[in-house]
């Protein structure tokens, strides 16, 4: 069965169809996630809350409109935007670079080193990580993350413009 | 009509289609940095994804759920209406006189409060349309 016959069954109440298309795009989401997050756990919270919502709104879904992966990656962005709104004051007191510490000590010890950009890209307001993860890493237009993250397209150009002026200038500096 | 260029246009990804991940723009070193910074974070995650039958179960347990939730709804509904309904009827069979005169102000009040809406949204859509 190819991935258009899986969906059309998925969205017929097929449950075995929809449980291989979710474990097919499991780790595409978990990996966008910890990009943006840069924490684990919250990244794994996140996926696993991005497929319950997958399981229940599946119906809605118009394969005619995008791609499956482009619609899991805007149900996980949402859910992340909101998490961030509704944790903000509990977390106002955590600064970014505790949230990201344990992951940091993760990669340093898999992999030898962290890179500095990746401290920078924490310091950005969420709206413009997310923005700039969903152009410069994934290649989607403006008007996808536009629709995705419910902004105007000029705002979010606007937003990635300047984290990336950020970035770079943090990066010379390095 | 040609596309308004925007600065944040210079930061030129290639989107390849069959690829769920884009490939970074080597030509410019900050963009294939970042997009290594980025690709960094991915080797953190397992290769492979959970069992299927975890899947399996996620979507069963989901779903049931769901429909519990909505027979729950629909039981809170039913049960909400028939005691509006018991009510109404109740007031009708004890005191119709009554039952009229209480019908007549609830519609007095729903015509009137017709107006006030309308101007009330209207006034709200005019201030946010700025």
């Amino acid at each position: 069965m190819n991935e258009l016959q899986e969906i059309i069954a998925a969205k017929r109440g097929d449950n075995d169809a929809l449980a291989r298309l979710l474990h097919q795009y499991y780790l595409f989401v978990l990996k966008y996630l910890l990009q943006v997050t840069v924490h684990r756990p919250t990244a794994e919270d996140l996926t696993q809350d991005t497929m319950i919502r997958a399981i229940e709104k599946i119906a809605l879904y118009d394969e005619q409109r995008s791609k499956f992966s482009t619609w899991l990656i805007t149900i996980a962005t949402r859910l992340y935007l909101d998490y961030k709104r509704r944790r903000q004051r509990e977390t106002a007191w955590l600064s970014a670079e505790a949230s990201t510490r344990h992951l940091k000590w993760e990669v340093e010890n898999a992999q030898g080193s962290w890179p500095e950009l990746l401290d920078a890209m924490v310091g950005l307001p969420k709206q413009t990580r997310t923005a700039i993860v969903l152009k410069h890493y994934y290649g989607y237009t403006y008007e996808e993350i536009a629709d995705m993250v419910k902004l105007p397209v000029g705002t979010v150009k606007s937003r990635v413009h300047h984290g990336l002026a950020t970035l770079r200038k943090e990066w010379r500096a390095e | 009509m040609r596309k308004k260029h925007h600065p944040a246009d210079d930061f030129v990804v290639a989107k390849d289609e069959s690829n769920p991940y884009s490939s970074p723009n080597r030509a410019d070193p900050f963009a294939a940095s970042l997009y290594d910074s980025l690709h960094h974070l991915n080797e953190m995650v397992p290769d492979e994804p959970p069992e299927l039958n975890q899947f399996t179960r996620l979507v069963r347990d989901t779903k049931l759920q769901e429909r519990r939730k909505m027979h729950r709804d629909l039981a809170l509904f039913g049960g909400v209406a028939t005691t509006i309904l018991a009510g109404w009827l109740l007031g009708l069979f004890m005191d119709p006189a009554m039952f009229m005169d209480f019908m007549l102000i609830i519609s007095i009040i729903s015509i009137a409060a017709t107006p006030i809406g309308v101007y009330v949204r209207h006034r709200h859509r005019g201030e946010t349309s700025v």
